[in-house]
């Protein structure tokens, strides 16, 4: 018996040190470059207690909510109101958890609104995910896989084959997390490299505009295109809009394959840590409309801006970039939307609660 | 499967564990066979009947060797000559001939109607066929007594750390090492397990980093001016040995930790001061096959000078002919085999000792060049670009490596030295085990975030 329990004991040893360096290492390890998504998260962890307020989500969330508009409208004598927009490109939920996680855990001391787009759990892998990238590995957490797991369990409708390949792969991208397999540059990036004027100026710009940027400041034909080929097709849009608004059937309930222990897990995080969750929609023609009705009438704090017979303003073509996304003017009038809506929910949660609160 | 993928550790794992439990060598035996044949048919099952027809014919030929005479011996000799190689030339050089053949008849005028055969190669072809081929002709010298085992001779060919690219075991080193049980007590577990580490840092972490730089610039070699191609040969020099010499630390720490010792495979050999030194560093199962069972058998050193001359041209020449079925092979061979001869006219211990590493250095690089390039048209193109300093391209070939990569290379090159001089093995033997673990789990931990992603099969795979 003893002669066993010294090699095991020596492997105990070895893996405990495996695992507390790559733990270690990982701190150091920032997240990826593009999309904006380490200075975004860099600014805030810099400022984390200077806000009031952060906003989580996908583009939709990245080019609606503009600080500069709701900050001053949501300021008391006294109490100036501060927000700070974390939305990214191509981020599902799955990684926004992960940057929740993130965020929660620099304990922002003012934080008390937590602005999450309405999670989907859907399990697949997109298309910034598909190629193995750094992007892909660094919302892997043990967390994030296992939720991605039991998402994709409850999805019976797709094939046991298909399943298993997106399980395994998200095994895999799980793998490449913990042993921070093939991170070493950017590792290398994030505690050896300083970052150039360039990137300085750019922080400076979006720590001005509180992460908000439009779409019309981006200087890329990539993005120019997709406005044209918007502008060329405006009865496409017009045709969607209607659709939209025949199809719009809440359900009393959320349907029977969505992840509702993930949402739930989610909600008592932010409110762990003293603030609270607000899940929004924003007006898109695209996921998050079936998103919300998958939820159904389950989510309480909901903030719906995304019926177009109600806020026709936000969906005229003026203030919309494409069918997903606002114009820098578009974004203006959804923020003071937005604003109003969240005010509200402020005035309720201070009656509910007279002396208490941030 | 490759050493440095997660599922071989798997593999690995369960068979380490289930070989170390079992209880009786011929149970043990058999679980490796079974592993290795499980091994091979992961990357194709279908080949795995000609090791068992190598196996088979090679095992029968030796017994059928025994108390017979002279005449009979060299046919059933020949036999498994004709069968091994014959084997080998068909699925490696049968294409290579065709080709050739066509371009010689249609140089004479005399085009013949010669067609190719779409033929994949099998892994480990060369790497198992000259292992077989030398255990034949051992017992047919008489300096090996036959294996009445058919299980010790299946092993001794197909045992899987060595199976797909050596080190090309002898069955006088390997067979013995099957009569008795092992002892998991006299296994060097802390030497095998640093060398496996060693070896996987050597081929994940630099070999394929390498790679990317290297393939980048001989891809386009017109977009790089000299320094750059410079640059590209001396990584690819280094690419090439990481990779190989990564491959083999890895068997043989594999081999070590079930308790067999296979032969080593290289010795430093850019540290050689000339080429003889650095064949006898340098792939050194290969070498001293070459050198015993064919260099030897032609006259060796005993010949005349033009004979011996003569010898070693044809032994370089079939030693690059067996790194592959291309002209590039052959003229690499026959380039090795040129220096040879110059340093039995020169020899370069005359050389002060910096001036000789610095010789073998070049030579080997450039003749690197002529093994990497796709052929000897692009190989020669690249040489003279090399000297070719006047073409203002750019140099910066290095601009395909990733952030901090450089660095990682002069840590590896310090570790490297330290093992040169053997003082990090000495230094560790002192360490108490519970620090070696804790060490060697924070090693691991250090060394994955620079591991190359992406499939990138060791470059000897293809010979």
């Amino acid at each position: 018996m003893k002669s066993a329990a010294r090699p095991l004991l020596l492997v105990a040893l070895s893996l405990s040190a495996y695992f507390g360096v790559a733990a270690g290492l990982r701190q150091y390890i920032p997240l990826p470059e593009g999309y904006d998504l380490r200075s975004k998260y860099e600014i805030f962890a810099a400022h984390r207690d200077d806000y009031d307020a952060v906003y989580i989500g996908s583009s939709h969330f990245f080019r609606a909510f503009r600080p500069d508009v709701i900050d001053p409208l949501l300021s008391r004598p006294g109490r100036s109101f501060r927000s700070f927009n974390l939305g990214m490109a191509g981020m599902g939920s799955f990684e926004t958890d992960a940057l929740l996680d993130r965020v929660l855990a620099l304990v922002p001391a003012r934080l008390s609104w937590v602005v999450i787009e309405v999670p989907s759990w859907a399990p697949r892998l997109g298309w910034q995910f598909r190629h193995n990238t750094e992007r892909s590995v660094s919302w892997h957490t043990p967390r994030q896989t296992a939720t991605a797991l039991v998402s994709l369990q409850r999805m019976t409708d797709a094939p046991l084959a298909s399943r298993l390949e997106t399980a395994r792969d998200h095994l895999w991208l799980l793998a490449r997390w913990q042993a921070n397999l093939g991170r070493g540059p950017r590792l290398w990036q994030g505690c050896c490299v300083a970052l150039s004027a360039e990137q300085r100026e750019a922080r400076r710009v979006l720590l001005e505009s509180g992460g908000y940027q439009s779409l019309e400041q981006l200087e890329s034909e990539h993005f120019l295109r997709r406005r044209w080929r918007f502008l060329a097709k405006l009865d496409v849009y017009r045709d969607q809009l209607r659709q939209a608004q025949r199809t719009r059937t809440p359900q009393p309930g959320p349907s029977p394959s969505y992840n509702l222990a993930a949402l739930e897990s989610q909600k008592r995080r932010v409110a762990q840590a003293g603030a609270r969750a607000v899940y929004t929609v924003v007006p898109a023609l695209l996921r998050n409309a079936t998103t919300r009705e998958a939820v159904g009438g389950y989510l309480t704090e909901l903030i719906d801006l995304s019926a177009p017979d109600r806020y026709p303003e936000l969906y005229s073509p003026e203030n919309r970039f494409d069918e997903g996304h606002l114009s820098e003017s578009g974004a203006a009038t959804f923020s003071r939307l937005f604003a109003m809506e969240l005010g509200a929910l402020m005035q309720d949660a201070a009656a509910a609660a007279p002396g208490e609160g941030r | 499967m490759l050493f440095t993928e997660l599922r071989f550790l798997g593999f690995f794992a369960l068979i380490f564990t289930l070989y170390w439990l079992t209880p009786r060598n011929g149970l043990r035996k058999l679980w490796l066979l079974i592993a290795s044949y499980a091994f091979y048919a992961a990357w194709d099952w279908r080949f795995l009947s000609l090791i068992l027809i190598s196996s088979v014919v090679d095992y029968a030929v030796a017994l059928a060797m025994t108390g017979r005479g002279g005449r009979i011996r060299r046919l059933l000799l020949a036999a498994s000559l004709v069968t091994n190689l014959g084997i080998l030339g068909f699925f490696k050089y049968f294409n290579f001939f065709v080709a050739s053949a066509a371009d010689f008849s249609h140089w004479l005028g005399l085009p013949l109607p010669l067609h190719s055969l779409e033929i994949v190669l099998p892994l480990g072809i060369s790497f198992y066929t000259f292992q077989t081929l030398s255990y034949s002709i051992d017992v047919y010298r008489g300096h090996l007594q036959p294996t009445q085992s058919p299980l010790d001779f299946a092993l001794f060919v197909s045992f899987f750390p060595q199976l797909v690219a050596g080190p090309i075991m002898r069955a006088s080193e390997f067979l013995p090492q099957l009569d008795s049980k092992r002892f998991f007590g006299d296994v060097a577990v802390r030497r095998y397990l640093l060398l496996f580490l060693l070896g996987f840092v050597k081929k994940a972490c630099v070999a394929d980093h390498v790679a990317r730089v290297v393939d980048a610039v001989f891809a386009s070699p017109e977009a790089y001016g000299a320094a750059g191609k410079w640059l590209a040969s001396l990584l690819y020099s280094l690419q090439i040995y990481c990779d190989f010499s990564g491959y083999s630390d890895m068997a043989i720490a594999c081999a070590g930790l079930l308790g067999y010792r296979l032969v080593d495979n290289f010795a430093f050999p850019y540290l050689s001061t000339s080429i003889r030194e650095f064949w006898r560093r340098w792939h050194i199962s290969l070498s001293t096959w070459f050198r015993d069972y064919l260099y030897i058998a032609l006259g060796g050193n005993r010949a005349g000078s033009l004979r011996v001359a003569g010898n070693l041209c044809a032994v370089f020449l079939l030693c690059g002919l067996w790194h592959g079925a291309s002209a590039t092979f052959v003229i690499w061979g026959l380039y090795h085999g040129a220096f040879l001869v110059f340093e039995r006219l020169v020899p370069t211990s005359r050389l002060p000792r910096p001036l000789a590493h610095l010789y073998v250095l070049l030579v080997v690089n450039l003749g690197f060049v002529i093994f990497r390039a796709p052929d000897l048209t692009s190989a020669f193109d690249f040489v003279r670009d090399m000297f070719d300093w006047t073409a203002a391209l750019p140099a910066a070939a290095g601009a395909a490596a990733e952030p901090g990569w450089w660095w990682l290379l002069l840590g590896f090159g310090i570790v490297h030295t330290l093992l040169c001089r053997q003082s990090l093995e000495r230094r560790l033997a002192r360490v108490p085990d519970w620090a070696f673990a804790l060490g060697l789990g924070a090693a691991v931990a250090l060394v994955m975030p620079w591991v190359a992603t992406g499939y990138q099969p060791f470059i000897y795979f293809r010979f």
